[in-house]
């Protein structure tokens, strides 16, 4: 019950914020102070550090958020984690009366359909349910108190402040929450089976697998996306640290630290527990806001930005050009001319080593990092509107437009690659290669008169790119009577439809007025 | 590739030999440019590339052949290329080069076209 209730809160407050949570966190480095607000909104909404760390990491691979701030936010997500934990250190029978009341009438009256208010009802639902979980699972403590192999049980548990340590972390890795490790030793502790020293132990250890959790879904990442999810290792790291160090000191010296604090806090061994788990995300706040460069400087290290990374940043584009339309739009064509550049790369890879360009990257790399700064220029012209309401929007409609036609190009252009190398090289027809080097040639060609922007240019562009009705119709049946397997012509077949509709795509990206087209022949 | 040039009969006749890759293209161009800069000393002397003995052109082959009829137009000089093999022509048709390159079939009938064009 308590599991069902943790998923429903998470996902239906997810679902209930949807869209806003990200907008809340893409705006929040705009505004100083409201990152720490916006981490802990976050993660009192999402009651998952893991959450929040990957919806961080995607904003700052996007380039919407810098590293640095995310480092502030993660650090406050932490504390809104420990809201649910609070809250159920508390005796929560009559809350739970009402709040099933509540939930009654909300079915009754048919809320839980209502596209307004259905996650609302359903997120408190989980919340009940999760109270409830919590408060049959200390009535079912009260039950094993007396039991004599659950008492020996957590006397191993806690024989040693390894063994919690441990015991904490492994669990917490396993369920990939610290908070519900702590929320699910509290009728432990309400109960006397678990002493506070042990459950402070035990806490840590929780917080630091969850880290780990964290570190561990991170693994297949690289670059900037690994430096968040590092980031918010190394800060529970360095929390857990400290906090040990002042266990031991304190435990062995008997000088009063922090668990002397909060016993003076607090009476009650749920909500001492709760507060240790507060503390020990007020600690990582305080190592983000000492030693936040260093943590950033120590994860960019371990995870330098990756090659596609470093390419999939746009050269010329910054947020604060929004302010000038004029330089705006100047910033946004040498982006887009940048993009029209590399346009003959995406078939490096097919083409014989030797005509190879140098330094061409891999197609996927390739399209990765030209889809990436395409989608960049798309969300600055949207920042621009925003910006200056008095903007002549026609010509951002036209921009815009033009980039989707660049990015429909760029993936007919992966497409045709990828069908092109999915021919084993016995099946490769010579017609493969010389379509390549033609197509590569053509794109060279464009890319020219588009650079050029002149009418001289632009026309040999339409010439260039004139219907091939004949010459596609004669190949096209060559092949399907050709000696190649069923699998080798359909991929020839759709390299040959794709081909036609790119030759279709580059017309339109160098367009001409009227006049009529210039021949070399003449 | 090798490339031999002669003047022959009113025209200067290149004569390529062998692959047009990314390699051999650099050395073309320059050779084509001086070509057509002779051409046009010569009363704009029409050129004829006779690409029997071409087998394989690639993209920075073909820009070779654009460059040089784009600097031909500019000098006022007839430019054409022939007797492209199948190969070739492939890539010439499906780049759209054709379309914008005098292509003939044959040395002969490019000749007959090349001196026609001269008389008219």
């Amino acid at each position: 019950m308590f599991f069902i209730g943790m998923r429903m809160v998470g996902s239906h407050l997810r679902q209930l914020a949807g869209s806003n949570l990200r907008s809340l966190l893409a705006h929040t480095f705009k505004r100083p102070g409201i990152a720490q607000l916006a981490g802990f909104v976050s993660g009192a909404l999402t009651q998952s550090t893991s959450a929040v760390t990957f919806i961080v990491t995607g904003l700052v691979s996007a380039g919407t958020l810098p590293l640095a701030v995310a480092l502030v936010m993660l650090a406050w997500a932490n504390v809104g984690t420990s809201v649910l934990v609070l809250a159920a250190a508390f005796d929560a029978h009559v809350l739970i009366l009402y709040l099933m009341g509540m939930l009654g009438v909300a079915f009754f009256s048919g809320l839980d359909q209502s596209e307004r208010f259905r996650h609302a009802v359903f997120a408190l639902l989980g919340i009940g349910l999760l109270l409830l979980g919590i408060a049959m699972l200390k009535d079912s403590v009260t039950a094993m108190n007396g039991n004599p192999w659950v008492v020996e049980f957590m006397q191993f548990a806690g024989s040693g402040a390894a063994v919690a340590f441990l015991a904490g972390m492994i669990l917490a890795i396993g369920v990939q929450s610290s908070s519900i490790v702590t929320i699910l030793a509290l009728p432990l502790v309400q109960h006397g089976l678990l002493s506070m020293e042990q459950t402070a132990i035990m806490i840590y250890g929780a917080n630091t697998g969850s880290g780990i959790a964290v570190l561990l879904l991170a693994s297949g990442l690289e670059g900037t996306s690994k430096q968040v999810a590092l980031c918010q290792g190394i800060l529970r790291g360095l929390a857990a640290t400290v906090l040990v160090v002042l266990y031991l000191v304190e435990t062995s010296t008997g000088v009063p630290l922090l668990l002397s604090g909060i016993r003076w806090l607090a009476a009650m061994p749920g909500t001492q527990a709760g507060l240790i788990h507060l503390a020990f995300q007020l600690v990582i706040v305080v190592i983000a806001a000492v030693a936040g460069k260093l943590t950033l400087r120590l994860a960019v290290g371990l995870a330098p930005p990756s090659q596609a990374e470093s390419v999939m940043k746009p050269a010329y584009l910054f947020p604060e050009a929004v302010q000038d339309p004029a330089t705006a739009l100047s910033l946004v064509r040498l982006e887009y001319l940048g993009l029209v550049r590399v346009l003959p790369d995406y078939l490096e890879d097919l083409r014989p080593p030797e005509e190879r360009a140098a330094g061409a990257l891999p197609l996927q790399i390739r399209h990765a990092a030209s889809s990436g700064i395409a989608s960049a220029i798309e969300n600055f012209l949207g920042a621009l509107m925003r910006a200056n309401h008095d903007l002549d929007a026609e010509k951002v409609f036209e921009d815009r437009s033009r980039l989707q036609e660049l990015e429909l190009l760029q993936l007919a252009l992966s497409q045709f690659a990828q069908d092109v190398a999915s021919l084993p090289d016995t099946e490769r027809p010579p017609f493969a290669g010389q379509m390549v080097e033609g197509l590569h040639a053509l794109l060279t060609v464009v890319v020219e008169a588009i650079e050029d922007d002149s009418s001289d240019a632009r026309e040999m562009v339409q010439l260039l790119t004139e219907e091939r009705g004949a010459l596609i119709e004669r190949v096209r049946s060559e092949l399907l009577s050709g000696a190649a397997s069923l699998a080798g012509r359909e991929a020839l077949l759709s390299a040959i439809m794709r081909f036609e509709r790119i030759v279709w795509m580059l017309r339109r990206l160098a367009p001409v007025a009227g006049s009529d087209a210039m021949s070399l022949a003449a | 590739m090798n490339a031999t040039f002669d003047v022959v009969e009113g025209l200067t006749l290149v004569n390529p030999v062998g692959r047009l890759d990314f390699e051999a293209s650099a050395i073309f161009q320059k050779q084509m440019e001086q070509v057509i800069a002779e051409a046009a000393g010569r009363s704009s002397q029409p050129v004829l590339v006779n690409c029997a003995a071409l087998d394989y052109v690639s993209s920075a082959g073909l820009r070779v052949f654009l460059v040089a009829a784009r600097a031909a137009k500019s000098a006022g000089i007839r430019f054409s290329v022939c007797a492209l093999t199948a190969s070739v022509k492939e890539v010439f048709d499906v780049s759209g080069f054709s379309r914008i390159i005098d292509v003939q079939a044959d040395l002969d009938s490019a000749k007959g076209v090349l001196a026609a064009s001269r008389s008219a």
